[in-house]
């Protein structure tokens, strides 16, 4: 109460107000900024379709198996495996699909004793194929047609591939889904599975949108050191003018905590009202530059956005800045004597 | 001098002051580091950048290969980096995958590798740039598996050696261009970007300002097959993309009969195009290839295939008739004209059409296989098979199906029709009624009630057109045709519109990297708008913190400032005091605090932590920016001061020297506040 009643909203610290809400309103802008990119790359994400899910084992596809009986799931899926190989001399991937449900709308089985080579490197005659753990010989007399799969790897039967790769005996290098649906993918993940959606670029815009994020923090922490520096010179200016108020209530029984109670109190209201003002101020001008940017350009598509959790945060980081800032004067004037007070 | 400095404005302001312009100088930088980082994508900034014209971003180009060997055969071409992008997320991280030519791809970067890499030698291994790798923690030979950008595919890639640059692939990933092709859906033979390096004066000439540039697009048939004889019309489009007026000398060649069909000079004015069209009948048939080239500093072909073929008659007949009963022929020609005059031949029997092109035949045929000819003298003859039965050896009931199935032609342009002819024939011995389907793709396109009395048949003519490139099925019954449907262009318009972009500062069209924003539509302009405001309003949170500064300092020693009033000194004389004090202090505060601000930017540079889309955001660390900064802190310590000192220069000296406030509204006392009178 006594507080509320020694506060005085003067000159200075209606200035210092303003100034805290500048910072504030940095703060929010530069939120608005990311929420903006991220909004407006999420956009354009939408005019991607996403079209189905690689789930594979492990840190990559060559060395991932996955047991295709073990696999909870009731959607279709492709199973692919894949082996490296060596091809009358030269290291080639060999890939074979079972695909009965027909996920990937292609023929991707060539006849008995026969393979299909990549169209970028088109093999032709007999394809004596070797492993450690098998060998098999194949006729290699047409290019498969796909754009699933890379142009430099050659498609071999299932059964082929088992001879040169045991190990792919039900169980498959990796499964191709025609979902997206997370729900369905989900437990997919809870079984040890990557579940990487396709198409990357939604991976890649999601991705960069959160650095970017990552990034404003970088921001937010300059403009809370300014607003501490603030208070800090606020508070300090207050503590010398209110000293003899301070010397008197000392000497009326007054302790350190409750002086600094009274000061405290002035910060936060101080930093609260700034806050409060900077987040409006924040709001207005990034509306105002998203406005002002589509009258001056053309293709102008990017938008600032200020969002809740945004607003939390400047007003936050403001509000525990401020009362930072405020400590060393309130302590330094708690330290003082009645004497060098009234002096 | 040095008593007055320190009279009003203690030395220690500095530090607070440094402090202010130390957060300023580094957000200024890392700000313009942010702006800049489009440009960074773009590589080594000397490289001139080549994109189709029209296209949007970086990513929905596509040049030619064979670019690339046209350029190089100029001399002043040095270099050569042909370049597909695409997109990843590797453990939550945005990642750009550059598509390369690995040798002219490090030659232009001036990339090096790190000991113990190796350069790919398969389209299935990569390289990583060292920050990238670093953020990744990955290693040579690790794998990656990868998804297509835009639509499903599949690949993975390993990882042969790690590269280090002064540019930004120091954030990317570098695959062979057939993985990146898989990963983007570029088509064979096609890249998004070249970058060029090379004598940049002659570059200029060739791509820069005031010189016609021609291409040519659009090599068009009036039908994808032709008949000998007929002559068929041919066209092409030229256009002028350059400044001034200039002349083209483009020729057409029949590689496959080795005839120059056309060869002409057009003279166009900037801007202007031209449809080239002419006339030519073709005397062999087959399949002729057809090259359209356009002569100049940067030569450019169109190839397109024509069939050509012989007239020829074809018989429309029932493909089952039975004996001793008469039956109908009708003869046309490989347009489905009539064709009057043709001799009709089976069995022995000889007829002729007439001018509907049809004829009755009444021979009286043993029930056998025979083949009935249309012959007709400058045409192939027609054959078709017919069986005459017993009529009792026909089914008591209807049995109507589809005998045969003819697209004419079977070769179509974009948007010229083909006609389905569907035979139908009732084989049973009794009336009946069905219903023919006639698929396109699979998905059903026409329906039709037929009603066929025994043995009749009947012919169902339909009519399609495509307005897209690719071979469709067509079916009905038990026949399936594949019709293919050509482009009336062998190579997308866009792809020959060349338009040569300059990555550096120059008159030029500047590409300026705007690969990351572009790809989310977001125009430069936007971005420079946003960034200005964040810097102003750095700029003014600065000042005011500089300027509370400052006046603490007033305050504290306005004690001082009312001893000094009181002895005489005018509020001019005052306020030239303190702005004086605040110079001193501003001047060493501002090289401080820029200094500190540089190397807070370095600290973030060098943590390697500010990235987005994947490429470390780079402050600006430049000198120019370094005097600039200066300059702005000055000004911002000069504003805070004049500010500090007007407010002080209005005060009364008695007021200052008791520490009262100069308001004179009300207050509460203590007294009053306690209560005690």
């Amino acid at each position: 109460m006594i507080a509320m009643d020694l506060f005085r909203f003067n000159s200075r610290l209606k200035a210092l107000t303003i100034a805290i809400g500048i910072c504030v309103a940095f703060t929010v802008g530069s939120f608005a900024f990311t929420n903006g990119l991220s909004t407006t790359v999420n956009n354009i994400g939408d005019k991607f379709v996403g079209e189905g899910a690689m789930v594979y084992s492990g840190q990559n596809l060559t060395a991932s198996v996955v047991d295709v009986g073990e696999l909870h799931t009731t959607i279709n899926f492709a199973s692919v495996g894949i082996c490296s190989a060596n091809v009358n001399g030269s290291i080639r991937t060999l890939f074979a699909v079972d695909d009965p449900t027909g996920v990937l709308r292609d023929d991707l089985s060539p006849p008995a004793g026969q393979m299909y080579s990549g169209k970028f490197d088109p093999v032709r005659g007999q394809m004596n194929i070797t492993t450690n753990l098998g060998s098999v010989s194949l006729t290699a007399d047409a290019k498969y047609s796909s754009n699933v799969f890379p142009s430099y790897w050659h498609l071999i039967r299932w059964d082929d591939l088992v001879k040169i790769r045991p190990e792919m005996t039900g169980h498959a290098s990796f499964l191709l889904f025609d979902s997206t649906d997370e729900e369905i993918l989900l437990p997919l993940s809870s079984q040890g599975l990557t579940v990487q959606e396709m198409t990357g670029i939604l991976a890649f815009f999601d991705a960069g949108s959160n650095e970017v994020a990552n990034d404003l923090w970088l921001i937010v922490l300059p403009s809370s050191c300014i607003v501490a520096l603030l208070v800090y010179s606020a508070i300090s200016m207050e503590t010398i003018d209110r000293a003899r108020d301070i010397a008197i209530l000392k000497s009326m029984g007054a302790n350190n905590k409750q002086i600094g109670g009274i000061f405290l109190f002035q910060a936060v209201v101080l930093a609260v009202i700034g806050a409060f003002l900077g987040v409006m101020i924040g709001i207005i001008i990034s509306y105002a530059i998203s406005t002002s940017s589509s009258l001056f350009i053309s293709n102008s598509l990017f938008y600032l956005k200020v969002t809740e959790s945004s607003m939390i945060i400047a007003f936050a980081s403001s509000v525990v800045a401020g009362i930072l800032g405020s400590l060393p004067p309130i302590i330094r004037a708690g330290r003082k004597s009645v004497k060098e007070a009234l002096r | 001098m040095t008593m007055g400095a320190a009279l009003l404005v203690r030395r220690r302001t500095i530090i607070a002051v440094s402090l202010s312009l130390i957060i300023f100088s580094a957000t200024i930088s890392v700000l313009l580091g942010i702006g800049a980082a489009p440009n960074s994508l773009i590589g080594n900034s000397d490289a001139y950048v080549i994109t189709s014209k029209g296209s949007e971003s970086l990513l929905n180009s596509r040049l030619e290969m064979k670019l690339s060997d046209q350029l190089l055969a100029n001399g002043f071409v040095d270099n050569v980096s042909p370049e597909i992008f695409a997109f990843a997320d590797i453990e939550g991280r945005a990642v750009l995958i550059r598509g390369v030519e690995f040798a002219p791809f490090i030659k232009l970067e001036g990339a090096t590798l790190i000991a113990g890499g190796s350069m790919p030698d398969e389209p299935s291994e990569g390289l990583m740039g060292s920050r990238l790798a670093e953020r990744l923690n990955a290693k040579i030979g690790d794998r990656y598996p990868l998804v297509g950008s835009f639509a499903p595919s599949i690949a993975e890639v390993t990882i042969t050696g790690i590269i280090e640059s002064s540019t930004s692939v120091e954030d990317e990933m570098m695959v062979s261009l057939p993985l990146a092709r898989c990963l983007s859906g570029i088509p064979d033979g096609y890249v998004s970007i070249m970058r060029v390096t090379g004598n940049v004066s002659e570059i200029d000439k060739m791509f820069g300002s005031n010189a016609a540039r021609f291409s040519i697009y659009d090599l068009s048939f009036a039908n994808g097959t032709v008949s000998i004889g007929p002559s068929t019309t041919i066209g092409l489009s030229l256009k002028n993309w350059g400044d001034v007026s200039g002349t083209a000398h483009v020729t057409i060649r029949d590689t496959t009969s080795n005839i120059t069909m056309f060869d002409n000079y057009s003279a166009l004015s900037n801007g202007a195009s031209e449809k080239l069209s002419f006339k030519y009948h073709f005397d062999v048939e087959g399949k002729h290839t057809i090259v359209a080239f356009l002569d100049g500093p940067l030569p450019q072909t169109i190839t397109a295939n024509i069939t050509v073929r012989d007239l020829y008659l074809a018989a429309i007949v029932q493909r089952q008739v039975v004996e001793h009963h008469n039956f109908s022929v009708k003869v046309i020609d490989g347009d489905l004209k009539s064709v009057p005059n043709a001799n009709v031949s089976i069995g022995g029997y000889y007829y002729s059409t007439n001018v509907s092109g049809q004829c009755e035949v009444d021979a009286p045929l043993q029930p056998d296989n025979y083949t009935l000819i249309a012959n007709l003298s400058g045409y192939e003859d027609g054959l078709v098979s017919v069986t005459v039965v017993n009529s009792s050896d026909l089914p008591q009931t209807a049995l109507i199906q589809v005998y045969n199935l003819v697209l004419t032609p079977s070769t179509v342009k974009l948007r010229e029709n083909c006609t389905i002819s569907v035979f139908v024939q009732n084989f049973g011995n009794s009336t009946g009624l069905s219903t023919i389907r006639t698929y396109a793709q699979g998905a059903l396109f026409k329906s039709q009630s037929v009603v066929l009395q025994p043995l009749e048949s009947k012919v169902l003519y339909y009519s399609v057109s495509f307005s897209s490139a690719g071979d469709r099925e067509i079916s009905s019954g038990s026949f399936t045709r594949t019709l293919v449907v050509e482009s009336t262009y062998q190579v997308n318009p866009e792809v020959v519109q060349l338009l040569l972009r300059y990555g550096g500062a120059s008159s030029l069209d500047q590409s300026s990297g705007e690969l990351l924003f572009q790809t989310a539509k977001i125009s430069e302009s936007n971005i420079i708008i946003v960034l200005i405001s964040l810097a102003v309003l750095s700029g003014l949170l600065v000042t005011l913190g500089t300027s509370i500064s400052f006046m603490k300092e007033i305050h504290d020693n306005q004690k001082v400032i009312g001893i000094l009033r009181s002895l005489g000194a005018s509020s001019k004389q005052l306020t030239g005091l303190i702005f004086k004090e605040m110079t001193i202090v501003s001047l060493p505060a501002s090289v401080i605090g820029v200094a500190g601000g540089f190397l807070l930017a370095m600290l973030i540079q060098s943590i390697n932590s500010l990235v987005a889309f994947g490429h470390l955001i780079t402050p600006v660390l430049d000198p120019t920016f370094f005097i600039a900064a200066v300059a702005g802190s000055i000004t911002i310590c000069t504003a805070s001061g004049l500010m500090a000192g007007l407010s002080v220069s209005r005060r009364r000296a008695i007021r200052m020297i008791k520490g009262l406030q100069e308001t004179s509204e009300k207050q509460v006392t203590l007294k009053e506040l306690i209560g005690e009178d």
